[in-house]
This record gives structure tokens, C-alpha cells and sequence, in this order.
């Protein structure tokens, strides 16, 4: 049994720090990390991910984008999409990806978040 | 004198009617009494002739009467058979018939072949001359003829003898003197003149006047016409009237003849009548015309005489109305036209008066009026006349100007189109221009002419205002540049206010990132059942810090912007040590440089410079250089003092900038399109040390290529600055708060 791997995908060094240090701590999940959206793209590709965790906002594809293209590929793990607020258009299109939005400020809640989704038996 | 004349004139004029009318009627009297007579004459000659045929063919018939009964009476001695036998019985036949009758002188009894057979009284047949020979079948009944070859005048009756009846067999032939026959005729006829007997040759056979028959007198038929044959002839004894009747029983006229001068001698007391009556009536006419004439003129006098009073001026003229018909009437049309005359000419006066009022207040105004020139032009468009007011606005008097143009008084630099032609074509024409004084003071003047026009369209002259409008031109021009600079304004506050919003979003987003960071590090901080280790805690410590001086330095250069953009910035230059200044500003810079090398080259000593300006565009220029360069490349600081300026230069190893981007990172917001997205900030740094530079009157300029680098270049003014106008320098910062 494999480790259970993540990726992050965020342009801000410092967040990708700190959100590898929330999701590694008192886990035994792995972390990769990406620095853009197309960095992301590629990461995914070359791991075999079991959830993705994004910023929106980023140089080329954004965080809607990747989660796109991650469905279009088949990947049906969980998607968490680091916003603020997202427009209702974008929010309409997480809802049909089956993503699912966390505000920056609330990161503590990521790793809640992603154990419930990919463990929902370990309540 | 000349009145006097004309009063004349009517007078005469009447009298000269009345003298035509009375010549005229004077010969036209005459004209038809002489007519009149004519006529009369012309009806007594007609009346005479008809009265002298009348008589002529009365006589006629008396005279055929006598012949036809001689013819009678020979046929019936015709018939005697004795006669027939032409034996002696004949002869004492012809006795017999010749003492029956006393009307016939001679009878010769014929045979058949016109041989005498027997005469009575008693000659020897052979005296007789033969006849021709008888035709057997000749005429039938007697005839009658005139004989005039002999001394008198005699009557040959024939008559044929017929043996048995029908067939002739001689001619009995009477002869008897025509005088016996006719004068019972002639001579009663002599009251209407004369009878006469008178021969188809015009010789006279009978007459009351026996002279005339022996003289032969030929009686002039020849003038007769045939149809109504009564004329007037030269007769024996003068002109007269001459009538003529033909005989049916003999070849011979009875003539009747009136001598024009019995004719007149009876009419003449008739005639008289008539014309006395004419004459009477010319006088009358004449005697009437001339009352008339006085009558007309009477009135006509003080007519004549009120004429020349309303003429010479005087007022109130009346003529007495009295008179007769028209002139009655031409006295009451003359007294109306008087009045009326009165009524218009106090109108008239009036009018005048009003209009010399009006006038005289208007040169008043004209003349009094001192804020414009009113001045009029004559048809060529030059002067002809100045007021106080142009004497005022263009500080020139009359004798200056009249006779030149207005538009003279331009300014030689600055000649004015002369709106005369304009005014001539369109009736109004303006212009507008610098005019000079003789003083050299110069005023805008606005100047209008309009073309002033006869009733039949041409142009007589002009009228020109020239006004002194410089204050308002002034004032004109500050209204616009006043609305200019409100539209500027306004378009600042536009563009204020879309930087606004743009700085918001900014802000928000540049201040987001490092928040995030923040609030992530605060929840790896949070307490749990893993504590982090102490290279992890570190760890998280630095980030908070490293996010936190972004964080204050984004806040800070906020600050600067609004404080710049609001002119709130105070400049307070003082001396300070140029070196130990900038030393600290690299030093305050630590967290921006991170770990690069800053080489710093001061070669100054004590300037004076607003310290807190300096420390912002050196702070900024280094960050801004920091941001721009690899982690391991230096960044070069110089200053020293070029003259009154302090040259301050900032240089990084960084990518450079393309010249199009050398302006454009100096706006608000605005970086280089070269700079990597995650190398972008908010754009404020440059900014923010162009409106400081600029503050104080300084430049900040770049040079750079892409891959070399840059070096950014500040020049600021030294010793103490003038008073500061902080908004105005700012360019783009707003005067408003």
C-alpha cells in the first residue's frame, strides 16, 4: 500500500510551505509540489496522486483549469481549491468537477477536509 | 408784384371768356343769319319755280285747248264733200268756213299731189306754194305747227281731206296769226311774270311784250333741265327764274319768266323777321355770358385773394361760401383744402419737431456715449464721423481719423480683415483684433459695421461701433481656462478615481498574499496534538516576519501615494551627512535586498535635502532594484554633487528594460511588460519616487537595455527651495482635500 500523496499547487513559496507542513504533520501523507497551474498539470501526470489541493489564482491555468484537466484524465480523488470567493460561474463549474473551495484563512480546515474525503470511513 | 399777377390771372381769363364768348357769338349770329337768309332765299327761288311751272303748264293747257279746238274745227271743215270734189264748190266751201270762223286768217285746200285747188279769202290758188305730194295713207287727224319764217309768227293747222274716209285725197291747210291765240294767255300771266310762246329754237312767237318777238328774242332753254324744267337764267332783263311747259298740240314751249329781283322785292319784309329775332337772340346770349362772366368773377375774387393768403404762408383762410353753384362749391372745397392744409402742415410740424428732437437726442447719446466708438463711414467705408466715445476707446481725435480707415488702427503686426466688404455684401460684417493707441497701449477691439441704404437699396455709407473689449476678452479667456481647467480636473478626478478602484484591487490582491501567508503560518502555530520542531517553528517564524515587512512596506509606499497624491507632503530641507543618511536607508532596506550586496559610493559631505525625500526615492530605487535582480547580484549605489544638483544613482544586474518601458514604469501601478508574474508588485516604487522628485523640481531618469541591467539616475535641486507649491509639481496629484 502506497503512500497516500498530495499535490500542491500554489505560486507562493511560503504557502506551499506552510500547507506542506499542515497536511505532513502527524500524517504519513506525501506532498509534491507545483508552482503554477501548468507546473500542476505536469506534476499530476508524473505522480500518482490521490488528491489535489490548488490555488486559484496562478500564472497560466488557474485552479478550475487543473481541476479540468485532472477530471478530464479520469482522476476522481478529491479536489480543494484555495479562494477567498469565487465568481458564481466558477463556483457553478466546481460544483460539476465535484471540487470543493476552502478560503485561504481557513487553512487549518485542509486537512479535516481532505481526511473526510479520502478516508470517510475514519470518522 | 408776382402775387399781384397771379391774382390777375383769373380776372382776365374770365374777361378774355366773356370777350370770345361774345365774338364767338357775334359770328356765329352772323354766320347763321347769313345761313338763314340763304335758306330763305333758296325756299323763295324753290317756291317761285314751283309757282312759275305751275303757271307755265296752266298756260299750256289753256293754249292746247285753243289749238285743239282750231284742229277741231279745220277736221270738221275737212269732211265737206265739196271739199273732196276740188271744183269750185270748194272754193265757196273755204268762203263759207272762213266767215264761220274769225279765228283762222287763211285756208288753201290741196290735191293729192299738193297743188293748191282753192283758197279763201279769195287769192289765186297759183299765190300758193305747192305742197308736197299728199300720201294717201298719211297721218291721220289734223296737226298744227309754227311758222316763224315770215315777219310774224303764224299757226299752220292741216287737215287731211279723205275721199271716201280713210283714204286722203288732199290736205286743207288754215292759217291763222299765233298773237289772236296766245295773248289772252300772255297777258293775265303778267302779275308772276312774263308768258311768252316760245319756239323749239327757243324764239320767242307770243309775248305780252311784242318787242321781243320781233327783236327774234331767244328765250335760253338750253339751260332747262328735262325733268323739272325751271331755272335760273340769265334773262332779257337779268337774272331771273325761268319755267317751261311743253304743248301736246303743237311743237312749242309756254315759258314763264320771274326776274330774281321781283322775287327778292317781294320776300325781302319776310326775311327781316327771322333774322332780327337771331340777332336778338346773340345779344342775349351775349349779355348773359358777360353776367355771367361777372357773376363768376365776383366770387372768384376773394377766391383768388385767399390763394395767394395761404400761400404767403398766413393761416386761418376762409372765403365766404356765397355764390352760385360750382363756385359755391369751390369755395366750401377751398375752405376744406385749407383746413386740410392747416391739419397736415401742424402734423407735419410736429413731426419735425419730434424729429429734431429725436435726432438731437440721438447725436446727445451718440455723441455722449463713451464705452464705444460710433462712428460713420462714408460710402467708400472711410471715417466720416467721430464721437466722444471714439475718441476715448481709440485715444485719437476727429482730425486723426476722418477721411482714413478704422482698420489703420490695427496693430502692424497684427493687420484686422476690414469688414467694409463683408458689410457691403451681407449688410453686417465684424472684425476683431489688437488696436494701438498713440500712447502704444494696445486694446482688443470688437468691430462691427453695418452698411447703411437708400430707399432704393444703395449704399450710402456706414455705420461702424468699435468697442474696447480687452476686459472682456480677459475675462472671456480666464472663463475658459477656468472651464478648461475644471474639465482637467474633472478628467483628474476621473482618472483619480479609476486608480482608485485600480489601487484598491491592487492592494487587495498585494496585500492578500502575505495575509495568507500570515493566517496560514497563525494556523501551523495553532495549538495541537503535534508540536512542530524548532527548525519548523523558525521556519514559520521568518515567513510571519517576511510577510509582515511586506505587508508594512506595501502599506507604507500606500501611504506615500496617497499623501503624494493628496499634496499633503511637507518639504523640510535641512543639512545632513549625504553618506550616514544613505547608509541607513540601505540598512532599513534589509528585508527588501535580502541577502545581495549593496556597494555604496558617496562623494558628498553635508548637503541640504528634505531628509525624508531622500530616504523615500533612495529606499524605493533600491527595493525597486532588489525586486529586479537575482538573488546573488549586486546593486550599486552613487551620490555626489553636481553643481546645485545632488546626482543620486541606483544600478542592478537585473533583466534591464526595453526603451518603449522606460516611461511606463514610472506610472502609477504600471511595470515593465518584461516582469515575470511573479516578480510583479504593485507598481508604486517608481512612481512614488518620480512625484517626490518632482516635488522639489528634480528628474529621475533610466537607462537601461534588456539583459543589461539597469541604471536609475535622480537629480535633486540643493540649498534651500523656493516656497514650496506642492500641488502644482505634482502633475498628476489632485489639488482637491
Amino acid at each position: 500500500v502506497s503512500a497516500t500523496t498530495i499535490l500542491v499547487a500554489d505560486d507562493q513559496a511560503d504557502l506551499r510551505r506552510i500547507v506542506r507542513i499542515l497536511l505532513t504533520r502527524g500524517t504519513s501523507w506525501e506532498v509534491v509540489e507545483a508552482v503554477d497551474g501548468d507546473d500542476a498539470v505536469a506534476v499530476a501526470a508524473q505522480h500518482d496522486i490521490d488528491a489535489a489541493v490548488l490555488d486559484q489564482r496562478m500564472p497560466g491555468r488557474n485552479g478550475i483549469d487543473v481541476a479540468d484537466v485532472l477530471r478530464g484524465r479520469g482522476f476522481g480523488g478529491p479536489i480543494v481549491i484555495f479562494s477567498a470567493y469565487l465568481e458564481p460561474e466558477i463556483l457553478a463549474e466546481a460544483e460539476r468537477l465535484g471540487v470543493r473551495s476552502v478560503p485561504k484563512g481557513e487553512i487549518a480546515l485542509l486537512t479535516e477536509v481532505l481526511r473526510a474525503a479520502l478516508f470517510p470511513d475514519e470518522t | 408784384m408776382a402775387g399781384e399777377r397771379r391774382v390777375t390771372g383769373p380776372r382776365r381769363v374770365v374777361t378774355q371768356l366773356v370777350l370770345v364768348t361774345s365774338v364767338v357769338g357775334l359770328l356765329t349770329g352772323a354766320l347763321g343769319l347769313g345761313v338763314v337768309r340763304q335758306l330763305e332765299r333758296s325756299t323763295s327761288l324753290a317756291t317761285s319755280g314751283d309757282a312759275a311751272l305751275a303757271s307755265a303748264e296752266r298756260t299750256a293747257s289753256v293754249v292746247d285747248g285753243r289749238v285743239g279746238a282750231l284742229l277741231a274745227q279745220l277736221e270738221l271743215f275737212a269732211t265737206r264733200g265739196e271739199l273732196a270734189a276740188f271744183g269750185d264748190e270748194a272754193a265757196a266751201e273755204l268762203a263759207v268756213a272762213l266767215r264761220v270762223t274769225d279765228e283762222l286768217d287763211e285756208l288753201t285746200l290741196y290735191d293729192s299731189s299738193g297743188r293748191p285747188v282753192a283758197a279763201a279769202p279769195d287769192p289765186p290758188p297759183d299765190a300758193a306754194e305747192p305742197l308736197a305730194p299728199v300720201a294717201p295713207d298719211g297721218p291721220d287727224g289734223a296737226r298744227a305747227r309754227l311758222d316763224v319764217d315770215g315777219d310774224a309768227p303764224t299757226l299752220v293747222l292741216t287737215a287731211p281731206i279723205e275721199s271716201p274716209a280713210g283714204t286722203r285725197v288732199g290736205v286743207l291747210v288754215a292759217r291763222a296769226a299765233i298773237a289772236p291765240v296766245v295773248d289772252e294767255v300772255t297777258l293775265p300771266a303778267s302779275d308772276d311774270g312774263r308768258v311768252a310762246l316760245v319756239a323749239p329754237d327757243g324764239t320767242t312767237v307770243a309775248d305780252g311784250d311784242r318787242q321781243r318777238v320781233i327783236d327774234g328774242y331767244r328765250q335760253p332753254l338750253d339751260a332747262l333741265p328735262s325733268q323739272r324744267p325751271v331755272a335760273r337764267v340769265d334773262g332779257a332783263d337779268g337774272p331771273a327764274l325761268l319755267a317751261a311747259a311743253p304743248l301736246t298740240t303743237l311743237d312749242a314751249v309756254v315759258v314763264v319768266e320771274v326776274s330774281e329781283a321781283a322775287i327778292d322785292g317781294a320776300d325781302g319784309a319776310a326775311l327781316r323777321g327771322p333774322a332780327g329775332v337771331l340777332l336778338a337772340v346773340v345779344l342775349a346770349i351775349v349779355l348773359a355770358v358777360i353776367a355771367t362772366g361777372r357773376r363768376l368773377l365776383r366770387p372768384l375774387g376773394p377766391l383768388a385773394d385767399g390763394v395767394r393768403r395761404l400761400t404767403a404762408g398766413e393761416r386761418g383762410v376762409r372765403v365766404d361760401e356765397a355764390g352760385i353753384g360750382e363756385v359755391a362749391d369751390l369755395a366750401r372745397g377751398f375752405n376744406h383744402m385749407a383746413a386740410a392744409l392747416e391739419l397736415r402742415q401742424r402734423d407735419l410740424e410736429a413731426a419735425e419737431r419730434g424729429a429734431r428732437l429725436n435726432e438731437e437726442r440721438l447725436r446727445l447719446v451718440v455723441e455722449g456715449v463713451e464705452g464705444y466708438a460710433i462712428v460713420l463711414l462714408d460710402v467708400l467705408g472711410d471715417v466720416r464721423t467721430w464721437n466722444a466715445g471714439a475718441a476715448r476707446v481709440t485715444g485719437r481725435g476727429a482730425e486723426e481719423l476722418v477721411g482714413r480707415r478704422l482698420t489703420d488702427l490695427a496693430a502692424a503686426d497684427e493687420p484686422i480683415t476690414d469688414p467694409v466688404p463683408a458689410a457691403t455684401r451681407a449688410g453686417r460684417g465684424e472684425a476683431e483684433g489688437w488696436f494701438v493707441r498713440p500712447d502704444g497701449s494696445r486694446f482688443w477691439g470688437e468691430l462691427t459695421v453695418t452698411a447703411l441704404r437708400r430707399d432704393d437699396g444703395a449704399v450710402s455709407g456706414y455705420a461702424a461701433i468699435l468697442q474696447d473689449v480687452t476686459e472682456r476678452r480677459a475675462a472671456r479667456h480666464a472663463l475658459e481656462e477656468a472651464l478648461l481647467r475644471e474639465q482637467q480636473a474633472a478628467a483628474e478626478l476621473r482618472h483619480a478615481n479609476v486608480l482608485k478602484d485600480e489601487f484598491l484591487a491592487v492592494a487587495a490582491h498585494e496585500i492578500r498574499t502575505p495575509l495568507a501567508a500570515i493566517l496560514g503560518s497563525a494556523n501551523v502555530l495553532a495549538p495541537g496534538p503535534f508540536a512542530l520542531d524548532p527548525a519548523e517553528a523558525e521556519e514559520i517564524r521568518r515567513i510571519i516576519w517576511h510577510h509582515a515587512n511586506d505587508m508594512h512596506g506595501i502599506v507604507e509606499r500606500l501611504l506615500d501615494v496617497t499623501e503624494l497624491q493628496a499634496g499633503r507632503v511637507r518639504i523640510e530641507p535641512r543639512a545632513i551627512a549625504l553618506r550616514e543618511t544613505l547608509a541607513q536607508v540601505v540598512r532599513a532596506s534589509a528585508h527588501d535586498l535580502a541577502d545581495r550586496e549593496v556597494a555604496l559610493d558617496v562623494d558628498a559631505g553635508e548637503v541640504v535635502v528634505d531628509p525624508r525625500l531622500l530616504a523615500h526615492v533612495a529606499g524605493n530605487l533600491v527595493a525597486n532594484a532588489a525586486k529586479f535582480s537575482p538573488p546573488d547580484a549586486g546593486v550599486r549605489v552613487t551620490a555626489h554633487v553636481a553643481g546645485e544638483l545632488l546626482e543620486l544613482t541606483v544600478t542592478d544586474e537585473g533583466p534591464g528594460i526595453a526603451p518603449e518601458d522606460h516611461e511606463r514604469i514610472f506610472e502609477l501601478f504600471r511595470q515593465s511588460s518584461q516582469t515575470e508574474p511573479s516578480a510583479r508588485g504593485m507598481g508604486l516604487g517608481l512612481t512614488i519616487v518620480r512625484r517626490y522628485v518632482e516635488l522639489v523640481g528634480g528628474e529621475v531618469t533610466v537607462e537601461s537595455a534588456l539583459g543589461e541591467g539597469a541604471t536609475f539616475t535622480v537629480r535633486l535641486p540643493l540649498g534651500p527651495p523656493a516656497a514650496q507649491s506642492v500641488p502644482s509639481s505634482g502633475g498628476r496629484g489632485t489639488t482637491v482635500g
